[in-house]
Order: C-alpha cells, then structure tokens, then sequence
C-alpha cells in the first residue's frame, strides 16, 4: 500500500470527522436555540427581547417579568393546579400499576392473556375517540373542574403503558430473590417488599417521571374538563397567544417555568429514563 | 439461566389422595383471586375511563345530538353519520392536509434522527451529555413547542426573520403566508419528533452484536458496506417500529399545531384532530365529532396491527 493511499485515506478520515462534528454541533443548536432564547429572554427587561441583533448573554437579568407574570396572570393558581394534579397522578398511577404489573409478572391465573391483549389495546386508543362520552360521564359524575376528575382520567389514560413498563422491569429481576426470601420465612407482600421494590427503583423513576410529565403536558381533556378553578398551566399556556402576544416578557417568564420541571427531570434521571422509554419497544 | 437446585422441605408421605387434589383445586383458584385483587383497582379504573367512554362513543356515531340541546332531541340515524363523513369534502381535505403534514413530518424525522442516532453513536467521552441535550426537545410541553416558536416565527421580531436577514433573504410572513406554513410546522414538527427517532434507533444500534462488525473488518469491509449489509437489515424490525409509532403519533398531531397556527391561515394546517375538536366543540355536532374520531381509532389500529403483532408476545412466566 503506498504512502498516498494512505494519506489520502486519513483525509478521507479527517473530513468525515469534521463532517460530523460539524452537522452534530449544527443539530444541538437548533435543537436547543429556542429553549435558550425562551429562558433567556425571560430574564431580560422587556425592550430588551425583540432588540435584533439579539443580545443574547450580556445582559442585567432581572425578575420584573416573573413579578408581572404572577401579579397580573393569576399564575400562582394555575402553578399549584398543575403541581397538585401531576404528583396526584404520579402517586395514583404508582400504585396501581405496581400492583397490576406484579400479577402479570409473577402470577399465573385464568384469563392472563386477555389482560394482556386489553392492555396493549388499549394503548393504541386516540385521545380524541373518548374526549366527548369522558366530557358527558364527568358532567354526570360532578367530576368536571376537578383536580381528582383529571387525576384519575390521566391514570387510566398512563395505566396501559406504566404497567406494561413495569412488568418488564420485574421480568428481569430473578424470581429466585423473592422464593428466597419467602423460605426465610417472608410473606409474598414482605418479599415484595423488601426484594422487589427496591430492585424495581429505575423502573420506578422512569414510571413516575412519564406519569408527572403526561399529567404536566396534557392539553386537550385539560382544555375540555376544566374550569375557573382548576385550570392547569398548559391551559393557560395556550391563553398565552392572546393575552400576551405582545408582552413577551411575561409570556417567556410562563413558558420558562412551565419548560423547566419536566426538563429538569429529564437531565437528572435520563439513565433511568432511557432504559425505561425503550424498553416495551425494543425487547 | 439454570434455576438453583434447592431441596423442598421434606412432605410427609402419608397424605390422603383426595386431600391432596383438593388442596390443588382451592390453590389455585385463591392463586386466580390473588391475581385478580392485585388487578382490581388498575381495572376498575380503566373500565370506567377507557372502555365505557369507548363503547359510548361508539354508540354515539348512531346518533344525532347537539351540544347544548336538550337531550330528549337524541335521534337514532343509522349509519347516516358514516355515509356523511366519508363524503364530507372538508373532512376529505383535511385528511389530505394530514397525510401531507403526517408523511412529510415522518420522512424529515426519520432521516434527522437516523442520521443523529448514527452520528451519536460512538461511545466516546461526554457521548452521554450531548445525547441527552439532543433528547431535549422531545420534553418540552407541547402546548409551549407552539407558542415558543410562534415567537421564533413572528414576522417583526423573530429570530428565523432575522437569520434570514443575515442571509441578505427578506422577511417571510411564516405563518400567515399560504406557501410557507406548512413548511414552518414541520420545521417546528421536525425539531420535536427527530429525538424520538434518534431515541429509538440509538437503542436499536446499541443493541447490535459487535463482533459481526469485527469480522466484516477483518473481511475488509469499507463503512458504507457494513452500513448497507449489515446495520441496516439488522435494524429493520426497530425501524419499521420507529415509523409506525411516528406515523400514529403524527396523525394525531393536536396540543403543537393548536397553538402554533390553529388550523391557519384558513385551514391550511387544520390537520384531521383540529379539524373534529372543531366539530364537536365549536360547532358542538358532537354525534358526528364523534363519528369522525372513530374513524381515526380504526385507522390507528389498522396501522398498529403490525406494531401488536411484534410487541404481543407469548407470556414469559
């Protein structure tokens, strides 16, 4: 092999490599430009926003539009509505998923792959099929402008999914630990408890962490269901547009806040979350 | 994985026999009740929320009733609502809008976040820290994806504009020009839906044999042979899950495209959820919202149908 093969391979190499830090470091631009301008600009007066060229890091941060935001948006209300109603849902779904991913994971009994099939089924259902007889029921049952009305809504909506979630973790883990235990003398609850449940905590996180972020995010039951007094903040985002289409001060201090908990969750937990996301897809 | 051999305690061997079938029979239906208990809750839940609305809702599209009517003026019409919907012109032209919207929103992705999940796939240093800021985005409440880039959009002030203007091309009016909006949204779209792309078939790529490639080395394979011969066949059932669940998830679009443009200008972007929400909400023709969101719910389980058949597997116990 001559000497100009070999060079002109490593160049070949060389501007490959440059290619892809080229496209990659392109790519995260635009992914996280707009997430920068938003949380940025919510911390800039106001003239200063829609200054172009766009002074993007040198400037004095100020807290004048959060202040607006809550004196004058009523944003407090719609934070704690939203607050109250994902860790709500998080906690309901927590347990009834855990107790029903046992059973199919551990347990053999009559009518098992029934379950099994409503399960999968039932995540393929459009949000939209249910939204008017779910409208008509929680008219029906007082349940309309409730917080416990959505949180039970969104845990049924999570139930298909955090369940199958779950049942895979518990696949993994060696039924031998918990037959262990019970020959020391555990009940089944008692080495649920103290083998499984711990083991299970990746699997845990990421249930809990889908479960905050659908009740935090969801839109269209939350537009339909609520009113005055439970109206969530991605209800209120969506008022955003016309109230505060000129006051992109306010409206980035909303957004930021709004943005921040499911992100925030995100870079915290994301090995757990990972494995969690991709684990009913790819295995 | 071989199960330990452990030696049961010891059972006494004088043991009536009809004791001891017995004994099975009852087992086992306590066993089934145990079962059965530990599903209750999840069940009842899903029964009352789920599977009720679903079948009411299908009863519904017999029907004809308006929001706000009394409810003594519920008529049964047959299967009227059907033969309206499907020869409904701006139910047709929304359809179309969305397959658009849907089919060019699942190529950009898919080819973006392919060639992310290629492109991030060498476990080098601080691989971890990029790959989750590319998965950012995927996080970001849907609502917000609309209104953070309607600020980007926005003709006067916005950063896209201004980019523009860096590159001496003059201001587009994004969102409100016929000729750019759908491009806007699936830019917007594509901005959204390419980490989940990357996601899955960055778990796809992690998943394959290693040593296939040390042999295609050996063999003296180049990038592009091991790419086409081997990457790819390898990966095809996660790449056929991968758009599939895209296509579902882009037909449904709703929460992004309801504040980014609202079906606007006209109802260029009405894509086929705006277009029902409408119906049943605005108009408040709930019987026929919801005939028309049934027809969605087949077309998703048609679509899925594969997706079942992959992911239903026998039970492993």
């Amino acid at each position: 092999m001559g000497k100009a093969y070999h060079m002109g391979r490593r160049l070949k190499n060389a501007l490959a490599r440059a290619a892809v830090y080229i496209i990659g470091t392109a790519w995260l631009l635009f992914g996280l430009y707009p997430l920068f301008f938003t949380i940025t600009s919510s911390f800039k007066e106001a003239k200063l926003i829609r200054r172009l060229p766009p002074q993007l890091v040198l400037f004095s941060p100020t807290l004048d539009n959060y202040r607006d935001l809550f004196e004058y948006f009523d944003f407090l209300r719609y934070l704690k509505n939203s607050l109250i109603l994902a860790v709500g849902t998080t906690a309901i779904v927590v347990v009834l998923a855990l107790l029903a991913a046992y059973a199919l994971a551990r347990l053999d009994f009559r009518g098992k792959r029934m379950i099994e099939m409503l399960l999968v089924v039932l995540l393929l259902v459009p949000a939209m099929t249910l939204i008017v007889p779910i409208y008509l029921l929680f008219l029906r049952l007082r349940l309309t402008d409730t917080l416990l009305g959505l949180m039970l809504l969104y845990s049924a909506f999570l139930a298909p999914s955090t369940t199958w979630m779950l049942r895979g973790f518990i696949h993994e883990i060696p039924r031998d630990l918990e037959d262990a235990a019970m020959i020391d003398g555990c009940s089944r609850v008692g080495a649920v408890f103290r083998v499984v449940l711990p083991l299970l905590g990746p699997g845990l996180v990421a249930v809990a962490i889908l479960a905050f972020r659908v009740a935090w995010n969801e839109f269209l039951f939350a537009l339909t269901l609520t009113g005055a007094a439970s109206r969530t903040l991605t209800v209120a985002a969506s008022a955003f547009r016309t109230d505060l289409q000129v006051r992109w001060g306010p409206l980035t201090a909303g957004a930021t806040l709004i943005l921040i908990p499911p992100l925030l969750f995100t870079l915290l937990m994301q090995r757990q979350l990972v494995r969690g996301l991709t684990h009913g897809a790819i295995k | 994985m071989r199960e330990p051999q452990t030696t049961p305690p010891s059972t006494p061997t004088v043991l009536k026999a009809s004791a001891t079938k017995r004994h099975g029979v009852v087992h086992r239906l306590e066993k089934d009740a145990v079962a059965w208990l530990c599903l209750l809750p999840l069940l009842t839940l899903v029964s009352a929320v789920l599977i009720y609305p679903m079948l009411s809702s299908f009863r519904l599209t017999f029907y004809e009733w308006h929001l706000g009517t009394k409810l003594d003026t519920v008529k049964f019409v047959g299967l009227q609502n059907w033969w309206k919907l499907l020869r409904d012109p701006r139910i047709s032209r929304s359809i179309g809008i969305t397959v658009k919207y849907s089919g060019a929103s699942l190529l950009l992705s898919f080819v973006a976040g392919f060639g992310l999940a290629m492109l991030f796939w060498k476990e080098v240093r601080g691989i971890r820290v990029l790959r989750t800021l590319v998965l950012l985005p995927m996080f970001v409440t849907p609502v917000l994806v609309g209104v953070v880039w309607r600020m980007i959009y926005d003709p006067v002030f916005g950063h896209a504009n201004y980019l523009l203007s860096l590159l001496s091309i003059a201001p587009q009016r994004w969102l409100s020009d016929p000729n750019l909006v759908l491009l806007a949204a699936l830019i917007t779209d594509l901005w959204k839906r390419a980490p989940y792309v990357f996601l899955l078939i960055l778990s796809g790529l992690q998943a394959l044999p290693q040593d296939i490639y040390e042999m295609a080395d050996v063999d003296g394979a180049n990038a592009w042979a091991k790419f086409w011969h081997l990457t790819l066949p390898l990966l095809s059932p996660v790449i056929a899950i991968t758009l599939v669940f895209s296509f579902v998830a882009a037909i449904q679009t709703f929460d992004t495209l309801a504040t980014l443009t609202r079906g606007g200008p006209g109802d260029l972007t009405k894509v086929y959820n705006l277009r029902i929400n409408e119906l049943t909400f605005q108009q408040g023709y709930v019987t026929y919202g919801a005939t028309g969101s049934y027809l969605l719910l087949f077309v998703t389980f048609g679509l899925s149908w594969y997706l079942i058949k992959t992911l239903f597997r026998p039970t492993e116990v």
